[in-house]
């Protein structure tokens, strides 16, 4: 590993120089993917980008009603922590907080996580569910993208190359909900995700009518994904018996997930399925348990 | 090419002219002698590199050193102030939860960050605190129990 | 036992301020001026010719200050018994990771990329990676020369079985005819690593003279003297090894890895040279446990003795033997358990493939058959419909019994850990919960043997010192020998110093290994410290005025002083002594010796888990270890030694697996070799069970190994209680689990049923 270092002072300086090097820098966040790639030889560079003297993209800052927006480089620590992030959407809290260890959530940042654009990224399932916006910089200017048009394949993304992530906007849903992301893995630290599930449940003021459901999938195909059939099993239903097995049943069809060194392809669909139920059956009681609030 | 880089570490200030590549890990230790912070791994998965920057525990083998210039910079060699053991060490010399020795740099450091926040946890915050440090030496008991050892009023 | 002065006691180990404060220097912290590093080019192939190596591009590297390859080294074959390793391949490379050249530079980026600039052009051949394919006649041979290796107990010939041994009791054909019920079943284990936290690393400084200075990760730095001078052609007077602090061992670190190669660029550049193996070359090619394949075959009445017991284990070697000290792995020899059983027949194979050479790796092969074992007692136990630790009582070996391969053992132990283990933990008691499940285990393994010296000095102040070879790779040895020479000559531990001397100072010790430093190291030391002690009272008898041919008996010591025990009040101190026999200071050096053992140790572990139907997921709750340890020297060491030794085990029943795919590792980072995190530790319940006579000074026994051996079926066996599923293949994951239940038709209302109850706990 041995590259040439840029350490740009600030967000207009990082993209003039994005402007210049394009693919030959890399940019470098918490680098908790970036230098093992590196370390590994699995990627090369020129030079590396360190945006870390870019202290105007940590934030997290609530937007009131209209949602909550999340700097690029806001560490995983940092999403777990934010009483914002806790109360409006405690399933990307509660994502953050599965990444790695301690060490590593100090370290890794939102941005990273998805630029990395990794099938197993924690933090994209709770995203997905919430149809985040990321705002994609360069020289040239800004462009909004949504998070389902964001990943291409594994490590590949829309980012074009003098593109950097700015920021994520998490817009706010209305009405009662509630969501939940849980995650699977062999020991309950330091894993990466054999699979991942989120499932959020939108009530319509009776707490037996879904009147929609939202569910997405990390390591289950080349990207994170939502199971949009498995999402239809539910909405505007009735809760009923063996509805909730029905759509666990329809979002692991959708899943096309591989055998790897972490789990054969037969476990993951097993476990998409009562991932999916799990966390439906929670999202459901944390739905029933919402007091729709308004936010300042 | 190499750089000027300028390092405060525990409380002291090194001018370093460094390549822009190394990490903070082989810095500290090849460069600074600070050898406490230990290479087990090199990706991030075993916490024997464990530092504290700016007060949180990091790996320190994914942090270029060149990134962590002007940001405080702890390491094991910093624990003891004055010549006198952080409580913490006190309670792994007295519980016996040292053995080989490899890791407890790094869990110290893990364990140090964790009671400057929070200086009563649970057992099942401390072991939420070392889940990124292996020890395979001790099964990890002892070191809970020293941590529990320790006075817990605040 | 209670008025012992410095054993029995909880004492700080002697190196823990070192160790919490980052003093204690590992040989990767070695650094030296003008040190260049040094890195190995490894083979991508597990089987292939080398047609060619060129250095050339490599050499011409800015930065590169050496490469070598098998051209520049000795032609001899190394190893611990069995010598069958080449220092770098020569002609043919035998597993995926094997070693072809090396080079040396002023950075370690400049010789990773040199290592790119080395062509190698390999003709790759058929690989035996299948233990049975490899035992078929007419296989493919991976040495052809076997017949000429050194260390081989009889020599071989066109055979990959380089070892077969045989243990054998009574006639099982006549205990099979006795038998009402005849059970055989096969059990596989896999390939994990020792996982010791710090990597293999050495460093090697050639004087002007030619003298060679060795820093070592290894923990028997005698050997790694003899084994560099014989390489290197040299007395081993001009080699000296200067040891370090070791970073863990559980049986890695007892052969030389680098340091040999570090010689060698060493010599060619004109510099001090450091290697340190990456994470991933130790997954690549260290000296792995065993995998193995165990066949199992019993005979039993119906009331519920075993009248016959036949087992048959394959052991994967890899590509070489060299990396154990015996030709076979003890294991082999306990595949009858600990079980009074009249007919017993064991053999044990070893055999060579184009997999990564395996080593010891903590209780060679023991926790291989203890899982094995003790698996299949609970199975023969159910089929018996008897309670399992009912059946293992009733069978279990007692006092003047022999062991299963016909051995005499003193002072069998293993009732009262059974017993005790019982009484502390949930055993016979209400389950928690639905998926709650319980499994005993018991395993026995005999304190290790060899050789060891120690010097004992009082000084002219009165404090001691110890010299002693003993490495400790992190067991607390050289804390328990500053305890037995304070329990010796009642001098006070804080005047009791032991430091890491290097191969020049310390006379020989075999080093850690086995169970052994307590016993071997022990009693040297111990013997060293009385014969010091003799002298001082001699001395002491001129002073306090008894009649020198009673003085050592009406004489005692205490704290430093020696006073006739008649008139205590009137002390001469250890310093007045030394000076009263016209001496600095008084010193004594023995050596002790054992190579034959008939006390063995006794364990029982009691697992208690929680398992998750649905994911398979198993929580280890409690672990309930009750151990045969004689005396305990320093109890919160030998507890140490328990629970690091039962999470190493959780580990290995539940988590740990060398994945491999046509011979090459494809798991080899530490994000999917798994180790269990803290998060993994389950509550553990130390019982010491004392008074059992061991060898070692003040009776007591080993602990190093034996508390890996019996966690891993004690957990296989809880999760069978948990869910009704017996998992006979090792690592037992989630997934074998899941679908174990669903081909048992376990799984379906009950397990979604227990899903519902749990949704957070995913
Ligand atoms: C031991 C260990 C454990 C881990 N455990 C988990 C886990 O449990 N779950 C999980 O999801 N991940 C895990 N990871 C992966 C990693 O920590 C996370 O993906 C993390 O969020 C990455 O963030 P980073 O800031 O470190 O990214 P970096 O490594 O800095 O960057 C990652 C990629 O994104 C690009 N990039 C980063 N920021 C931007 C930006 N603002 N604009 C454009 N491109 C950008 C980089 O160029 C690079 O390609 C683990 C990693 C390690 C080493
Ligand atoms: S060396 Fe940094 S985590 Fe292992
Ligand atoms: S004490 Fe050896 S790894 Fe922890």
């Amino acid at each position: 590993m041995r590259f040439e270092l840029l350490q740009p002072g600030s967000l207009a300086q990082a993209l003039e120089m994005k402007k210049d090097y394009r693919e030959g820098a890399k940019i470098l966040a918490g680098g908790t993917d970036l230098l093992v790639l590196l370390k590994d030889g699995k990627l090369r560079a020129q030079a590396v980008m360190s945006l870390g003297r870019l202290s105007e993209l940590n934030f997290i800052r609530s937007e009131g009603e209209r949602g909550v927006a999340i700097g690029a480089l806001v560490s995983h620590s940092d999403v777990a922590a934010s009483r914002i992030i806790q109360q409006r959407c405690p399933d990307l809290a509660e994502a953050c907080a599965q990444v790695g260890a301690a060490q590593i959530q100090n370290l890794g940042t939102l941005g990273g996580n998805l630029c990395n654009a990794s099938p197993a990224a924690d933090a994209a399932p709770p995203l997905l569910l919430m149809d985040a916006l990321l705002t994609l910089a360069s020289a040239r200017g800004e462009r909004r993208v949504a998070i389902h048009d964001f990943f291409l394949g594994p490590r590949r993304t829309v980012l074009e190359p003098d593109e950097i992530l700015k920021e994520i906007f998490v817009p706010q849903p209305a009405g009662r909900r509630g969501a939940t992301y849980l995650k699977l893995g062999r020991r309950k630290a330091m894993e990466i995700a054999i699979v991942g599930v989120g499932v959020a449940i939108h009530l319509n003021g009776s707490d037996r009518i879904v009147s929609e459901c939202r569910i997405a999938m990390s390591s289950v195909a080349p990207t994170p994904l939502r199971a949009r059939r498995g999402e239809a099993v539910f909405t505007n239903q009735e809760i009923r018996d063996g509805l909730i097995e029905e759509a666990a049943e329809v979002a692991a069809e959708e899943a096309s997930p591989i055998s790897d060194v972490r789990a054969t392809r037969g476990y993951r669909l097993d476990m998409i399925r009562v991932l999916c139920r799990r966390a439906a059956r929670e999202a459901l009681a944390r739905a029933r348990n919402h007091k729709a609030e308004g936010w300042r | 090419m190499k750089i000027p880089v300028t390092l405060k570490v525990n409380g002291e200030t090194y001018d370093l002219i460094i390549a822009p590549y190394r990490t903070l890990l082989d810095v500290l230790r090849e460069e600074i002698h600070l050898t406490g912070s230990k290479k087990g791994c090199d990706a991030g998965d075993c916490g024997a590199c464990t530092v504290l920057l700016d007060g949180k525990p990091v790996n320190a083998c994914l942090v270029l050193a060149a990134t962590a210039q002007d940001r405080e910079i702890l390491t094991i060699e910093g624990l003891a102030r004055n010549g006198k053991l952080h409580p913490l060490q006190e309670a792994f010399v007295r519980e016996g939860a040292v053995q080989c020795g490899f890791c407890t740099p790094g869990i110290l450091m893990s364990l140090k960050a964790l009671l400057d926040t929070n200086p009563a946890p649970t057992l099942e915050e401390i072991k939420i605190a070392m889940a990124g440090n292996l020890c395979r030496c001790t099964g990890y008991s002892k070191m809970f129990k020293a941590v529990e050892s320790l006075d817990r009023s605040p | 036992m209670s008025d012992f002065y410095a054993v029995g006691k909880s004492v700080a180990r002697v190196d823990a301020v070192t160790k919490v404060t980052g003093a204690a220097g590992y040989t990767a912290d070695v650094m030296l001026p003008g040190m260049l590093y040094g890195k190995a080019k490894r083979s991508p192939h597990p089987h292939a010719r080398i047609a060619r190596i060129d250095t050339s591009r490599a050499e011409a590297l800015p930065g590169v200050r050496a490469v070598i390859t098998a051209a520049d080294v000795s032609e001899v074959l190394i190893g611990l018994r069995i010598r069958d390793v080449p220092l770098l391949a020569r002609r043919e490379v035998r597993f995926a990771g094997e070693k072809v050249a090396a080079v040396a530079a002023v950075d370690e980026e400049t010789a990773l990329e040199a290592l790119d600039l080395i062509e190698v052009e390999y003709q790759e051949l058929p690989a035996l990676i299948d233990v049975k394919e490899a035992m078929k006649d007419g296989a493919l041979l991976v040495h052809e020369n076997l017949h000429t290796y050194s260390g081989l107990p009889k020599p071989v010939k066109k055979t990959n079985v380089f070892f077969h041994e045989t243990f054998s009791k009574g006639d099982v054909a006549l205990g099979f005819a006795q038998a009402d019920l005849v059970l055989e079943h096969a059990f596989t284990t896999q390939i994990v690593h020792q996982g010791y936290l710090e990597p293999h690393a050495a460093v090697v400084d050639i004087g002007p003279d030619g003298s060679v200075t060795v820093w070592s990760s290894d923990k028997v730095p005698f050997r790694v003297r003899s084994l560099m001078a014989e390489i290197i052609g040299m007395p081993i007077t001009r080699v000296r090894v200067i040891p370090s602090f070791v970073g863990g061992d559980f049986g890695g670190k007892g052969m030389i890895f680098d340091e040999p190669l570090c010689y060698y660029l060493a010599r060619k550049a004109g510099r001090p040279v450091k290697m340190v193996m990456s994470r991933q070359e130790e997954f690549l090619a260290a000296s792995p446990r065993h995998p193995s394949i165990i066949r199992l075959k019993a005979g039993v009445t119906k009331a519920g003795a075993i009248t016959a017991w036949e087992a048959s284990a394959l052991f994967d070697s890899g590509a070489y033997a060299a990396y154990k000290p015996q030709v076979g792995l003890g294991g082999t020899k306990k595949l009858a358990g600990t079980y009074r059983i009249p007919h017993v027949h064991i053999e044990g194979r070893y055999v060579y493939t184009h997999n990564l050479p395996c080593g010891h790796c903590r209780a060679p092969g023991d926790p291989q058959a203890s899982f094995a074992v003790e698996s299949f007692m609970d199975m023969i136990a159910a089929k018996l419909k008897i309670d399992p630790f009912r059946f293992r009582w009733m069978n279990a070996l007692e006092d003047g019994d022999l062991s299963p391969t016909g051995e005499p053992w003193r002072g069998i132990n293993i009732k009262e850990t059974m017993s005790a283990a019982v009484e502390k933990s949930g055993w016979g008691k209400a389950k928690p919960n639905q998926h709650y499940g319980i499994g005993i285990a018991c395993a026995e393994r005999p304190t290790g043997t060899g050789e060891s010296s120690a010097v004992v000095i009082v000084n002219g102040d009165g404090s001691a010192n110890i010299i002693s070879g003993a490495s400790d790779p992190g067991t607390g040895a050289r804390t328990i020998l500053c305890q037995i020479v304070s329990e010796a000559l009642k001098v006070p531990m804080e005047r009791i110093t032991i430091n890491l001397v290097d191969t020049d100072s310390a006379p020989y010790d075999q080093g850690a290994g086995g169970g052994r430093t307590t016993f071997v190291a022990g009693q040297s030391a111990y013997r060293a410290a009385m014969e010091v002690r003799k002298e001082l009272v001699a001395s002491a008898a001129k002073l306090l005025k008894c009649a020198p041919e009673e003085a050592q008996e009406l004489i005692d010591v205490r704290d430093g002083f020696l006073f006739l025990k008649s008139e205590p009040a009137k002390r001469v101190s250890y310093a007045q002594a030394v000076k009263g026999a016209g001496k600095s200071q008084i010193m004594a050096e023995e050596t002790f010796s054992c190579n034959q053992m008939e006390d063995t140790c006794f364990a029982t572990h009691i697992a208690e888990v929680e398992v998750d139907p649905e994911r398979g997921y198993v929580e280890v709750k409690r672990i309930t270890a009750a151990h045969d340890i004689g005396f305990a020297i320093n109890p919160a060491a030998a507890e140490g030694q328990i629970e690091g030794g039962i999470v190493q085990g959780i580990g290995f029943g539940l988590l740990e697996e060398m994945q491999r795919v046509d011979g090459k590792v494809t798991n080899p980072t530490l994000t999917d070799y798994k180790l269990c995190t803290p998060r993994e530790a389950p509550e553990i319940i130390t019982l010491l069970i004392e008074g059992a006579p061991g060898a070692g000074p003040f009776q007591a026994k080993s602990i190093g190994e034996l508390p890996a051996c019996p966690i891993a079926p004690a957990v296989a066996n809880a999760i069978f209680d948990a869910v009704g599923v017996r998992i006979t293949d090792l690592p037992i994951s989630g997934e074998k689990i899941v679908n174990a239940l669903k081909e048992s038709g376990l799984s379906g209302g009950k397990a979604v049923a227990a899903g519902k109850e749990r949704a957070d706990a995913v």
